[in-house]
């Protein structure tokens, strides 16, 4: 299904079970949304509710799913809206053992990552006049395994949110759960 | 859900609330009437209630902080009221919660204007 007008979009749920049974659904999910605010909220809801699939999915890891997703959509969008980019954002999610895997497309013209503004410190004054440019620090600072691709024709951002935290430098509060620190995270193997 | 802003006033502070969503859809339409609130705040501070906000992204957070720099060009405040949940993490996570009062329910809001304030410069 093609867009029309920026309205008919396609949203395609695959339930993948390919020999792993188990408590947790293995679904993938693509969705294309139109390059206009008012659609985040639907991406964002995408995507949490795959991860509510998983009973396991802890209530933090959900909303640092929710957040992450909305800052990547929303730079997505920006991106389109800046160049005139009529495509829709391409949203793909698939969840898996481990957590939910994310990768959000769009079809701009890209940017240098290095060339990105170095906030001052949020103690520094001058950090009031920044309003901007957080996003990627906040997607890269709750989610697992990120990744950034961008180019002439456009930027992928991937990120994997796992089920469980099992990372102890996030927000300290993880750093007390049994578990932590071991140097290991396959401590939920039955074997 | 429909984000709304409504303003009011408890105990001689002005309180703007906002429900719902705080992201790039609904940044225009809280943009103003903080503005309005804040500017009605003066000498203030300007308490920001977002006890009923389920979502606050950096999109807000930019609103929030051209919200402070316009407080601090007039020698006042901003107090942000989260309870708990993911807007409270994010204040932490974005580190706005060091360029701003925040505080758990809008009677902990302190009655003093600066003293509270990381800004009180």
């Amino acid at each position: 299904m093609s867009e029309r007008n920026g309205v008919a979009n396609t949203v395609s749920v695959q339930e993948t079970l390919d020999g792993h049974p188990g408590p947790v659904s293995r679904l993938a999910v693509r969705l294309e949304v139109p390059a206009k605010p008012e659609f985040l909220a639907l991406a964002r809801l995408v995507t949490t509710a795959a991860a509510d699939l998983d009973p396991s999915f802890a209530d933090d890891r959900v909303d640092d799913l929710r957040l992450a997703v909305s800052e990547a959509a929303t730079n997505a969008m920006e991106a389109h809206r800046e160049i005139g980019q009529e495509h829709p954002v391409v949203l793909q999610c698939q969840l898996d053992d481990e957590g939910i895997r994310v990768e959000i497309t769009d079809r701009a013209r890209g940017f240098d990552p290095a060339g990105l503004p170095e906030l001052p410190d949020v103690t520094d004054p001058r950090r009031l006049h920044h309003e901007r440019g957080l996003g990627l620090a906040l997607i890269k600072g709750v989610t697992d395994d990120f990744a950034l691709t961008t180019g002439a024709v456009g930027t992928s951002v991937r990120f994997l949110v796992r089920s469980r935290p099992i990372r102890t430098d996030l927000l300290g509060v993880e750093a007390d759960l049994p578990g932590a620190g071991v140097d290991e995270d396959r401590t939920d193997d039955p074997d | 859900m429909r984000t709304r802003v409504t303003e009011s006033q408890e105990a001689g502070r002005q309180v703007c609330s906002v429900t719902g969503d705080l992201d790039l859809a609904s940044v225009p339409v809280v943009r103003e009437p903080l503005r309005l609130a804040a500017a009605r705040s003066v000498p203030g501070p300007l308490v920001l209630d977002l006890t009923e906000c389920q979502l606050l992204d950096s999109a807000g957070a930019g609103m929030i902080i051209g919200t402070i720099r316009r407080l601090a060009n007039e020698g006042s405040t901003l107090i942000v009221v989260a309870p708990g949940g993911p807007v409270r993490r994010f204040l932490g996570q974005s580190g706005l919660d060091r360029l701003c009062s925040v505080v758990g329910s809008l009677p902990d809001t302190p009655v003093g204007s600066l003293a509270e304030n990381g800004l009180d410069r």
